[in-house]
């Protein structure tokens, strides 16, 4: 569990160096990493393009949608109300999250999208997860619209 | 047309002084009547009060007349005639009460802890509906069928559409989402209108808050929709788009036209 949560934040760590919002994930399947993927809103030009769905959109180009429903899904931040959804309508198993998200956050902070579908627990390396977002912002997210920049947001 | 309203930063209520009538209990319906047709509180913008509040000893009733700077006392007084003649009943106090209605489930519970408010969800036809526009985006709407979408530019007229698809994430609205090309000196979908048939889903709804709509218009709500049942709309994100449901009868009319 540990192992996928560290791979998590190095994703997350390199999506940072490539000026994208710093967030990752692992979707795992019996205890084997099925995809992997970061937050790739910039690169796309689509705002909707967050690593789970990035992820999710991966797996289903060579498996069928019932995968994912034997996932365990490992984020380095909690998922936003987009991404909560996203979980519930694929039939996620379980959630496993870094850092809440207080501004979109869909596993609780917001919204409890999960509550009565799918497990979710957070906290997990939170503080690394924080820090890699506090080191993105401290310089600078280049392509947040001008009025955003330099605010501390999370996704 | 009703427009779901965005959520409102300021819980902390505006209130107004009130004159307050406390009369018996018994005298109840006769006095709201009465009241009703003397003191109507939408003369005052005030109907989203209720009339009545139960007084904190059980047999009285406390009844809102109008705004203190709008009642003279001599009008106040009159009412007091109707009473049994009890002194402890009869008599005219002021209260601060909500100035504005309660737009969102939140303000409700604040507001009612100064005076019972009617909670309806407002309607209102906002100053943004342009004629020409609203013919341009029922022409949109008739267009489509429930397993479309459409993203249209209200400045060059635009349209992108996106239909359902055969994966579980492949929803309309996601899909024009991915059709949309984007320019680069755009931010996201900025300044464009989400059209559909059926009120987005949850996941839906946030795409459309990440991809920085300006407007949605629908016009049938979904049983787990965003904004009829998760009340997205009203959520403290950072940002949120305009949602418009246009009734089906406005539909029809517009169409005769
Ligand atoms: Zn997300
Ligand atoms: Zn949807």
């Amino acid at each position: 569990m540990e192992a996928f949560m560290r791979r998590a934040l190095e994703l997350a760590r390199h999506s940072s160096s490539q000026g994208e919002i710093p967030v990752a994930c692992v979707f795992v399947h019996n205890g084997q990493a099925l995809a992997e993927a970061w937050n790739m809103t910039n690169e796309t030009k689509n705002a909707t393009k967050h690593c789970e769905i990035v992820a999710i959109d991966e797996i289903l180009k060579t498996h069928p949608p019932s995968i994912l429903q034997e996932c365990e899904l490992y984020v380095t931040c909690e998922p936003c109300i987009m991404c909560a959804s996203a979980l519930e309508i694929i039939g996620i198993k379980k959630v496993y999250f870094g850092c809440y998200n207080e501004r979109f956050g869909g596993n609780g902070s917001i919204l409890s999208v999960h509550e009565g579908k799918y497990e979710s627990v957070g906290g997990f390396f939170a503080e690394e997860a924080i820090k890699i977002f506090k080191d993105f912002y401290e310089r600078g997210n280049p392509n947040a619209p001008p009025e955003k920049r330099h605010r501390p947001v999370a996704e | 047309m009703k427009e779901y309203l965005p959520y409102c930063t300021s819980t902390k209520p505006t209130n107004t002084l009130c004159k307050i009538l406390i009369i018996d209990a018994q005298k109840g319906t006769e006095t709201i009547k009465m009241m009703g047709k003397k003191f109507p509180l939408e003369q005052y913008s005030l109907n989203h009060l209720k009339r009545a509040k139960k007084h904190t000893c059980g047999h009285q009733l406390e009844l809102v007349i109008g705004p203190s700077n709008l009642i003279t006392d001599e009008e106040a007084e009159e009412l007091k005639t109707l009473g049994d003649g009890c002194n402890d009943c009869d008599r005219i106090i002021e209260k601060e009460v909500p100035q504005f209605p309660a737009y969102t489930r939140e303000q409700l519970k604040i507001w009612n802890s100064f005076w019972p408010i009617s909670y309806k969800e407002p309607s209102i036809l906002p100053i943004i509906q342009i004629k020409e526009e609203m013919k341009k985006i029922f022409e949109i709407m008739k267009s489509l069928d429930h397993d479309s979408a459409a993203i249209y530019n209200p400045k060059t007229e635009e349209i992108c559409y996106g239909k359902k698809g055969d994966l579980p994430l492949q929803h309309p609205i996601m899909d024009a989402i991915n059709n949309f090309p984007i320019s680069d000196n755009q931010y996201y979908c900025n300044d464009h209108y989400l059209i559909t048939k059926v009120e987005p889903c949850l996941m839906c709804g946030m795409a459309l808050v990440h991809s920085r709509f300006e407007r949605v218009y629908f016009m049938e709500k979904m049983e787990d929709g965003a904004y009829s049942y998760w009340r997205l709309h009203e959520k403290p994100l950072n940002y949120m788009y305009r949602v418009l449901r246009i009734k089906k009868n406005v539909f029809d009319e517009n169409n005769e036209e």
